[in-house]
C-alpha cells in the first residue's frame, strides 16, 4: 500500500453504512463467515442464509483483492453519480462476487485482471455531500 | 414433483391499449379500454367472469379494484400481482393455474402501468443499485462476459435492434416504427457499453387484458378459436453475491424447463416467440436460455436471420419492448395479445405463416440479485 495514499476516504461517510472498513493492512469489505457451516457472506446477518443458525455469523474482513469477472462503462448516470463511470463484478477469493466500481481510463482493469480494493468517493447523497464506496484497481 | 392432471385452459379474448405516452389520463382510464376490448373479443359478459388478476408495479394500492369498479364489476375476487417486469406474465400464470385447478371457469387478466421519464426509482434499492448498478449496466455486464467468453461481436447485439424496428414497421400497434440501420444503432448515444440508446427499451404507459377460460366453459358457450395454454414456468433468481454464470441469464432456463416439460415439447417445436427484450443483450442471452440455439451461439443466431420474420423462429414480431416501449406491468400481458393474434392467423402484414405453437417470456427484478422469469407456451390446437 502506497505510503502517500490520501486518507480522505476516512472522513467521507460510506454510501452503505457497514459496507467497508480499514485497518493496518488497508481497506476491506465487511463480511461474515458462519461458524456452523462455513458459508461466507457480504455484510452481516443474524441468521446464516445457508444453515439458518442464529448467532453463528462471525465477522470476516474480505475483498481486499479479487479478479474481474465482467465490467462496463456507464454513460447515463443515475441520480448521485457522474457519467461516465466504470464498474464491474469482482470475484473474491472467499468465493463470493461483488459489484464495485473500477478505476477508469488507461489503468482500467480488464476481465481476468487481479485487482485490489480502495475506498474512494463514488457518489453524492441527496444533499450533494460525497459518499464513499468500493473501487478496485489493477494489482501490479 | 410431477403435476397432477388438470383441466385444459385457453385464452379466449385479448385487448390492447397500445403503449405510448398517456400523460393526461389516469391509470384507470388507460386500462379500462383494454378490459372492454378483451371481453368483447372473448364474447363474454361481466357476469361470466369469476375472478381477476391484475399486474402493475407502481400504480398504488388495489389497482385491480380501482380499474374494475369503473366497469361495473362488484364482488369477484381480485388479486393484484407484482413480480417486477414479469408481473403481467405472472398474473396470466395465476389465472391459468386457478382455472386449470378447477377454481374458476373464466378469469380476467389485466396488466397496466403509467410511467414518467427517466430511470426507474426502485422502492427498495439494494446495495448494488445504491452503488449505481442500474438495469442497463446489469445487462451490459452480462453482454460483456458473453463477448469475453464467446467472441460475440457488437453487431450481433445491434442487429437485434435493427430487427425490432423492422418488425415494428409492420405492426400498427408498435410505438417506434421507423426502421434503423446497424450503423445507426451502433452510433446512437452510449448508455452502458456495449449498449447504445437504440438497444435499450423506453418507458411507456399502456395496458393489456386477456380472458382465460376452461375447456368446459369454451364448449358450453361455443367459443371459437381458443388458444390453449399448454405449459407454464416461473423461475426466480435470488443470488446473494454468488459466483454464477452471468451468460446464463436470469431464471430463463429454469422457467423454460418447467414449461417445456409440462407441455411435452421442446424449443425445436416453437414457431414464434415474444420475449423480454428490455435490452438487446437480454434477447441474445434469452435465445440460449430458451434453447433456441446452443450455449455461446447467441451471436451467430442473432446474425443469421433465424429470428426475423421469414426465419425459422421469428422473435418479437410485435417489435418487442425495444419498439413498443415498456409499461412494466402491462408488457407481459401484451405479449399474449400478439401471440393470440398470430396463432389465430389475424396478424395482418406481419403474419408468421402456419404458426401453431408460441412461447411468451418475460423477466424482471431489482437487478442481478433478485427477480423472476415467467414463460408460457401457447398452442393453436391440442
Amino acid at each position: 500500500m502506497s505510503t502517500n495514499q490520501v486518507k480522505t476516504s476516512g472522513a467521507i461517510p460510506s454510501l452503505w453504512p457497514g459496507l467497508s472498513g480499514e485497518d493496518a493492512e488497508g481497506p476491506y469489505l465487511e463480511g461474515a463467515m458462519c461458524a456452523s457451516c462455513g458459508t461466507v457472506i457480504l455484510g452481516l446477518r443474524s441468521i446464516c442464509p445457508q444453515c439458518w443458525a442464529q448467532g453463528s455469523m462471525q465477522q470476516l474482513k474480505l475483498g481486499r483483492t479479487g479478479t474481474v469477472y465482467t465490467r462496463t462503462v456507464i454513460h447515463q448516470a443515475p441520480e448521485g453519480f457522474e457519467a461516465p463511470y466504470t464498474a464491474g463484478m469482482v470475484d473474491l477469493g472467499e468465493g463470493i462476487r461483488v459489484f464495485a466500481h473500477l478505476e477508469a481510463g488507461a489503468a482500467r482493469p480488464e476481465i481476468g485482471d487481479t485487482v485490489e480494493l480502495e475506498i474512494v468517493p463514488l457518489r453524492k447523497a441527496k444533499d450533494g455531500s460525497p459518499l464513499s464506496g468500493p473501487r478496485y484497481r489493477k494489482l501490479n | 414433483m410431477t403435476r397432477t392432471h388438470h383441466r385444459k385452459v385457453a385464452v379466449i379474448g385479448v385487448g390492447l391499449v397500445p403503449f405510448d405516452k398517456y400523460d393526461d389520463e389516469s391509470i384507470e382510464q388507460i386500462a379500462r379500454p383494454a378490459v372492454v376490448a378483451a371481453m368483447r373479443d372473448a364474447g363474454v359478459v361481466r357476469e361470466q367472469i369469476d375472478a381477476a388478476f391484475v399486474a402493475h408495479l407502481y400504480q398504488g394500492e388495489v389497482l385491480g379494484q380501482r380499474i374494475l369498479k369503473g366497469l361495473g364489476f362488484r364482488e369477484i375476487p381480485v388479486a393484484n400481482v407484482e413480480n417486477a417486469c414479469a408481473g403481467g406474465s405472472t398474473a396470466v400464470r395465476e389465472a391459468f393455474q386457478a382455472v386449470a385447478n378447477g377454481q374458476f371457469e373464466a378469469v380476467l387478466v389485466v396488466g397496466a402501468e403509467k410511467m414518467g421519464r427517466g430511470l426507474i426509482n426502485f422502492v427498495s434499492p439494494d446495495l448494488e443499485l445504491t452503488m449505481g448498478n442500474i438495469a442497463p449496466a446489469q445487462y451490459a455486464m452480462a453482454g460483456q462476459r458473453h463477448m469475453y467468453e464467446f467472441g460475440t461481436p457488437l453487431q450481433a447485439f445491434a442487429q437485434i435492434a435493427v430487427k425490432s424496428r423492422l418488425h415494428a414497421s409492420l405492426n400498427p400497434n408498435a410505438r417506434f416504427r421507423d426502421t434503423v440501420s446497424l450503423d445507426e444503432v451502433l452510433s446512437s448515444r452510449p448508455i452502458a457499453d456495449p449498449l447504445t440508446l437504440l438497444q435499450c427499451c423506453r418507458n411507456g404507459s399502456g395496458a393489456a387484458s386477456i380472458v382465460v377460460a376452461s375447456e368446459d366453459f369454451i364448449k358450453y358457450h361455443c367459443i371459437e378459436r381458443p388458444v390453449w395454454i399448454v405449459g407454464s414456468g416461473l423461475g426466480s433468481w435470488m443470488f446473494d453475491n454468488s459466483q454464477q454464470d452471468l451468460t446464463n441469464f436470469g431464471a430463463t432456463r429454469v422457467a423454460a424447463k418447467a414449461a417445456y416439460e409440462e407441455a411435452g415439447i421442446g424449443p425445436e417445436d416453437i414457431d414464434i416467440v415474444e420475449l423480454h427484450d428490455a435490452f438487446t443483450v437480454g434477447e441474445l442471452l434469452h435465445y440460449e436460455g430458451l434453447g433456441l440455439c446452443g450455449k455461446g451461439e447467441g451471436g451467430a443466431f442473432a446474425l443469421s436471420g433465424a429470428t426475423q420474420l421469414g426465419g425459422r423462429v421469428p422473435v418479437n414480431v410485435s417489435g418487442g419492448l425495444l419498439s413498443k416501449s415498456h409499461p412494466l406491468g402491462a408488457t407481459g400481458v401484451a405479449q399474449f395479445c400478439e401471440l393470440v393474434w398470430q396463432l389465430r392467423g389475424d396478424a395482418k402484414g406481419r403474419q408468421v405463416e402456419g404458426a401453431r405453437i408460441a412461447l411468451a417470456h418475460s423477466q424482471g427484478g431489482t437487478g442481478l440479485e433478485a427477480g423472476a422469469t415467467c414463460i408460457t407456451l401457447l398452442a393453436k390446437a391440442i
